[in-house]
């Protein structure tokens, strides 16, 4: 783990104790084809990431990425480019973004190998499991009217 | 005098971060230099006081594209040292993870990123719009190489398998014939990439490169054989610092590599391997290679496109090969004893000739370590190109000018998070 970095991580773990049957949790390493395979099918998509906005570490920003893109300020640098806005981008293009697909992203600020989180993110991972859970439901709800 | 500025802030589909400045006096073409302006990546300094053991998973965080190229020049490099040679399938299972990189890499490039400039796209998530088709078939084929890096190198990118003697764990033969069925659908995907990159429009323009690649006596070269260039080069690893340096420019914080003697540029990448080593391609690339218009030498750096198609073919080709004849080893790795001494290793990156050196303590310990990667290796190369080709190209508008200028650098698919980083574009007309 590298510092805050783990928070996408840490939060899946957190999920797989609480989250309902139905709901498949995959960690991909931030390569956009991984993302595409993990997204074909799925009726809906939560994603939750790393990022860096400028606010204040532990800072939760929500995209609904079904309605725009992921800003591009916030568009993860990553392998040739490819990283989880351009993924998310490409899927759509593909016509293989899920109707329902939204993006939690936390603002983080370290990131030394094998450091634990620091209080400002870690403080905020209840909240934003909470957020997790509650979008689950909407989507759980919706996909079933 | 003609003056004009052309600006660009971010050059594209590139690895990493850096700039290109172009100068352009009186309608020629004065000079070209790469600005790489990210700090270097010091693995070098990293890897020193480390004990040998650690460096295939030090230098795999190298690039996320060719992790497999950084373990494999530096497990060579050191059991240089020890004086280890591998079982022939040990041999062979490290021509298959080269496979599955190659594969990953030179399809990535082909499909998502050099051939938007071919189509006419910002990028391959716009292409994807009108050719969803071709995209998905792109990233399927990139997939097949995912699934060989994960089999045997424990995960798709930064594998954690790979040790120096051998690997930690060597797989079954039926675990690897469950790469069979996708391999045989990625060679025809592959056949059918090399058929529709020979169909694009390409610049007619070609340059008398001097390119240096590897060479086998039987193989088309991923780990082994003498360092050779079509100058009547040809020499071993350990010779590769008496015959090539690395320079600082002022322009770049990536080193640029030169011939010693005379300073001159060289190409290394497919169009060298391609060109140095037709005729050791299998009988299915060289056919399709052909049938796509190339010939057996190719000096076009824009048609580097059909030649990673080309590669992309025989790696699955080899892969398939390698999985057939496949036994499983009785060990997984050659045990080795630390020793004090020097060791060098050339292997062949998807993106050219990786050159490391190490220098070890008696006790294992990494005393001194030198890493040239292909795009360092490129830089001067690709300035050549920009300075010898845009000056054809002056009549375009200031965006297609600008375009042609980051299709040119592209057609090396640098990889500049190896050779530090790269991204920003500067046409100074004067």
């Amino acid at each position: 783990m590298r510092g805050d970095d783990a928070i996408g991580v840490l939060a899946l773990r957190a999920l797989e104790k609480i989250s309902p049957p139905e709901i498949r949790l995959v960690e991909i390493e931030g390569e956009a084809t991984q993302l595409l395979e993990a997204l074909t099918g799925a009726e809906g998509a939560i994603l939750i990431d790393a990022c860096r906005s400028g606010s204040l570490a532990g800072t939760i920003h929500r995209f609904d990425v079904a309605v725009s893109p992921i800003p591009t300020n916030l568009a993860t640098f990553s392998s040739h480019g490819f990283g989880l806005a351009a993924g998310l981008e490409l899927a759509r293009s593909l016509e293989q973004l899920p109707r329902l697909c939204v993006v939690f992203a936390i603002d983080v600020e370290e990131f030394t190998p094998g450091a634990a989180l620091t209080p400002g993110v870690s403080s905020r991972l209840n909240e934003l499991l909470a957020a997790v859970v509650k979008e689950t439901e909407r989507f759980l709800s919706e996909t079933a009217s | 005098m003609t003056s004009k500025t052309v600006k660009v802030d971010v050059l594209a589909r590139v690895e990493g971060e850096g700039g290109l400045k172009v100068t352009i006096r009186d309608g020629l073409v004065r000079s070209a230099e790469l600005n790489i302006f990210e700090p270097p990546r010091f693995f070098e300094a990293f890897l020193r006081g480390r004990n040998f053991n650690e460096t295939p998973d030090i230098v795999a965080r190298i690039c996320g594209i060719c992790p497999v190229a950084y373990q494999m020049s530096a497990v060579h490099a050191l059991e240089n040292i020890f004086g280890v040679s591998l079982s022939p399938q040990l041999r062979a299972l490290r021509r298959l993870l080269y496979c599955g990189e190659w594969i990953e890499s030179h399809v990535l490039h082909i499909y998502m990123l050099h051939a938007p400039d071919f189509l006419g796209y910002a990028g391959g998530v716009e292409m994807a719009r009108d050719h969803g088709d071709l995209v998905r078939q792109g990233l399927q084929l990139k997939k097949v190489g995912n699934e060989i890096l994960t089999l045997l190198g424990g995960r798709e990118i930064h594998p954690i398998n790979v040790r120096v003697g051998g690997f930690y764990r060597t797989p079954l033969k039926k675990e690897l014939l469950t790469l069979k069925e996708s391999l045989k659908w990625a060679r025809d995907a592959a056949l059918a990439t090399v058929r529709w990159t020979g169909t694009l429009e390409f610049p007619d323009r070609e340059r008398d490169y001097t390119f240096v690649a590897l060479r086998h006596e039987e193989e088309y070269p991923f780990n082994e054989g003498r360092i050779v260039s079509n100058r009547g080069l040809d020499i071993s690893a350990g010779d590769y610092d008496k015959y090539f340096e690395e320079i600082h420019v002022p322009q770049s914080t990536a080193l640029h590599s030169r011939f010693r003697d005379s300073g001159a540029a060289y190409l290394v990448g497919p169009l060298a391997r391609y060109s140095l080593n037709f005729d050791r391609l299998s009988a299915l690339a060289q056919e399709a290679a052909l049938a796509a218009g190339l010939d057996r030498i190719c000096r076009n750096p824009y048609c580097s496109i059909i030649v990673r198609a080309v590669e992309t073919l025989y790696a699955v080709d080899e892969a398939l090969r390698v999985i057939e004849t496949y036994e499983e080893p009785k060990s997984s790795f050659v045990p080795v004893e630390p020793r004090e001494g020097e060791g060098y290793a050339a292997t062949e990156a998807p993106r050219g000739l990786l050159y490391h050196r190490y220098r070890l303590e008696s006790d294992g310990a990494i005393a001194e370590a030198q890493i040239v990667p292909p795009t360092s290796q490129n830089q001067a190369s690709i300035e050549e190109d920009l300075v010898e080709f845009i000056g054809g190209f002056l009549d375009l508008s200031d965006e297609a000018l600008r375009y042609r200028c980051e299709q040119t650098v592209r057609n090396y698919d640098p990889c500049i998070s190896c050779a530090t980083h790269f991204l920003r574009l500067d046409i100074d007309r004067g």
